[in-house]
């Protein structure tokens, strides 16, 4: 026998509540991965998305609040084009539109000579052709989800399009894009000549350094930012609000299950005072009595680990299914995510295991067996 | 530790007398600031191999003096030596309990979870004795009690008397010096009691392990080669009853 065997055999004396605590420790764990997954998930599927079209910077209005928060000038587009090293630019307007069946859609302008087009795989029908006006190409997730097909019209902002391709993107947030002609969205959002910020295709095989220089570069035009598409969200507003409230909410989930493992802890040496006399009767040192103490915490902590990751994938299956979340993020937990959870989460417990132990070791064997 | 060797002759036999196995010295131990005094100022040394019984009456402070004995409780005044040397922190009482003192209760203090092999394991924890000679130690220790065939059973599975039987084994697995029994016959039927206090003395006599025996049974207590007798916290008598049966004062020296 083993100390953890020893520690498992206790804790199968009260299965029930042994296995509450550990779901109490899982639905922590589960919430901590779910929570940060879905605001990693917001970034991520916004950088899978502009690297599918085919763009290496993103050209924003500096200090914009966020994404869809900048608010620059279409013809700054064509200075843009003449920076050295710069070989296409993507003017894009985008922002979130209710839609039939209260859904709200991501629709995005592009004016024809965008590169975006390029790389725009269809999975029915046609791209636009040059000139043509109030036909939009929507992405076969919020095809679906809105029931059209190729020929069907689109409503929002208040304008109707004809639905001319359906495209099949793999990026969620492609997967749920509606794109119109630039100069119908701009009209149908009261914007005109504007846009929300621009996407740069660079010279191929460009050193990192050629590429800071090309940034820099474009930043001199005005008051703009050039991210790459990995820092493009690294300072907005509500991403940071997002990061925040996901933190917080899983160390509010993360301290309740901890204190869910504290509280049987206590009660499990309440009920075994004898039995820890017992032991101190018999040789064992305050040292072994605390670390067999702390071993039954941690083992709960472990199943609670366990059950806390599948709970945290199928919470992220739950929320892909949530329209407003599962239309436009690919939502993963990752195990670069998953384990500094768990990390964090033993290191807790273990912490917590050693009040429990303490006062498990209070006693000498003499008031031990006499206070059961 | 060095050992003193001296001759005693006072009921006219000459036998060695070493340094204490363990010696309380003006031991005294109060509880609620004095409103109960449970050992006053009492001076106990016992030689290795030694077999003694403690009586009195409830309240005489029996238990208190194996707490002292056992390291369970702090004394509020005096010292505690084992083999001459004062054991003053818990730590080493623990070091002793683990390797030098066995304890068998009245109560037996099995733990209710564990098989009868897996409680006679519990003393080898923390010693770096491997997972199989655990085991292998446990199983010799419960073979010498005559119970082989039940190493697996819970405790709630059986007897008094083999529960008892399990508490001695785990008590002598280690291979005490001092073994102190605490009315160990004392929830027992009287045949159970009978070999439960055979097992304790052939098993002491056999080993040359020091019994001290907390009992309020005579006829249990007249198999110890000596005799303290305990009331309101003092010694009122310590006796020694020599070979052909006669009782005189215990030599202390």
């Amino acid at each position: 026998m083993t100390l953890a065997e020893l520690a498992l055999r206790n804790l199968q004396r009260r299965p029930l509540r042994s296995v509450l605590s550990a779901f109490g420790i899982g639905l922590a764990v589960a919430s901590a991965i779910a929570l940060v997954a879905l605001s990693r998930s917001v970034t991520g599927s916004v950088q899978a998305s502009v690297d599918e079209r085919g763009a290496d910077l993103t050209i924003m209005q500096r200090g914009a609040a966020d994404l869809f928060g900048g608010f620059l000038p279409a013809g700054l587009g064509q200075r843009i084009a003449r920076v050295p090293g710069v070989t296409g630019v993507a003017p894009e307007l985008v922002m979130f539109a209710p839609s039939e069946h209260n859904r709200e859609i991501i629709v995005t302008g592009w004016p024809e000579t965008s590169f975006f087009w390029q790389h725009t795989p269809l999975a029915a029908g046609r791209l636009p052709h040059s000139g043509e006006r109030g036909v939009a190409v929507v992405g076969d997730v919020v095809a679906g989800a809105l029931d059209k097909q190729v020929g069907d019209r689109i409503e929002f902002l208040g304008a109707s399009f004809r639905i001319i391709g359906i495209t099949r993107y793999v990026s969620a947030v492609n997967r749920g894009l509606v794109i119109v002609p630039l100069a119908d969205l701009q009209d149908a959002s009261y914007r005109a000549n504007q846009v929300t910020m621009f996407h740069v295709s660079l010279t191929r095989d460009m050193a990192p350094a050629e590429v800071l220089a090309t940034r820099q570069r474009i930043e001199k035009l005005g008051p703009l930012s050039a991210s790459m598409t990995s820092e493009m969200l690294r300072n907005d507003r509500y991403i940071k609000i997002l990061n925040a409230i996901s933190l917080a909410t899983s160390a509010i989930a993360v301290a309740i299950g901890i204190l869910n493992v504290l509280n049987t802890l206590i009660f499990t040496i309440q009920e075994r005072t004898r039995e820890i006399g017992i032991l101190g009767a018999i040789g064992w040192s305050r040292r072994l009595i605390a670390t067999s103490i702390v071993i039954e915490g941690m083992i709960l902590c472990i199943f609670g680990c366990v059950i806390g990751v599948v709970l945290g994938f199928l919470a992220s299956y739950l929320f892909g299914a949530i329209p407003v979340i599962g239309d436009y993020l690919s939502f993963k937990p990752t195990l670069g995510l998953i384990v500094p959870t768990l990390i964090a989460t033993m290191a807790l417990c273990f912490a917590g295991s050693l009040y429990p132990a303490w006062r498990a070791i209070r006693f000498t064997p003499a008031e031990a067996l006499q206070r059961a | 530790m060095t050992e003193t060797v001296s001759i005693a002759a006072k009921n006219g036999t000459s036998r060695p007398q070493r340094t204490p196995l363990v010696e309380l010295s003006n031991v005294s131990r109060i509880f609620d600031e004095g409103a109960i005094v449970a050992l006053n100022d009492v001076d106990l040394a016992i030689g290795m191999g030694e077999c003694l019984a403690i009586l009195g009456p409830s309240g005489s402070g029996k238990s208190s003096m194996i707490n002292m004995l056992s390291g369970f409780d702090v004394a509020s005044r005096g010292t505690v030596a084992w083999k001459g040397e004062p054991v003053t922190t818990q730590k080493n009482w623990a070091e002793l309990r683990a390797s030098e003192i066995g304890i068998v209760f009245q109560e037996f203090n099995l733990l209710p979870t564990l098989t009868a092999v897996e409680n006679v394991e519990m003393p080898m924890f923390g010693h770096g004795i491997s997972i199989a000679e655990r085991r292998r130690r446990a199983v010799e220790a419960l073979g010498m009690v005559g119970l082989d065939g039940r190493l697996n059973h819970l405790p709630f599975r059986l007897s008094g008397g083999e529960r008892q039987r399990v508490a001695i084994a785990r008590s002598l697995v280690n291979r005490p010096k001092l073994l102190l029994a605490d009315e160990p016959t004392g929830n027992l039927d009287r045949a159970n009691a009978e070999h439960v206090a055979d097992l304790l003395f052939g098993l002491c006599a056999r080993d040359g392990t020091t019994l001290v025996l907390v009992t309020h049974e005579e006829d249990l207590a007249r198999r110890c080669m000596r005799c303290v007798r305990l009331k309101d916290g003092r010694i009122a008598s310590d006796t020694t009853t020599a070979a052909n049966g006669e009782s005189a004062p215990h030599d202390a020296r």
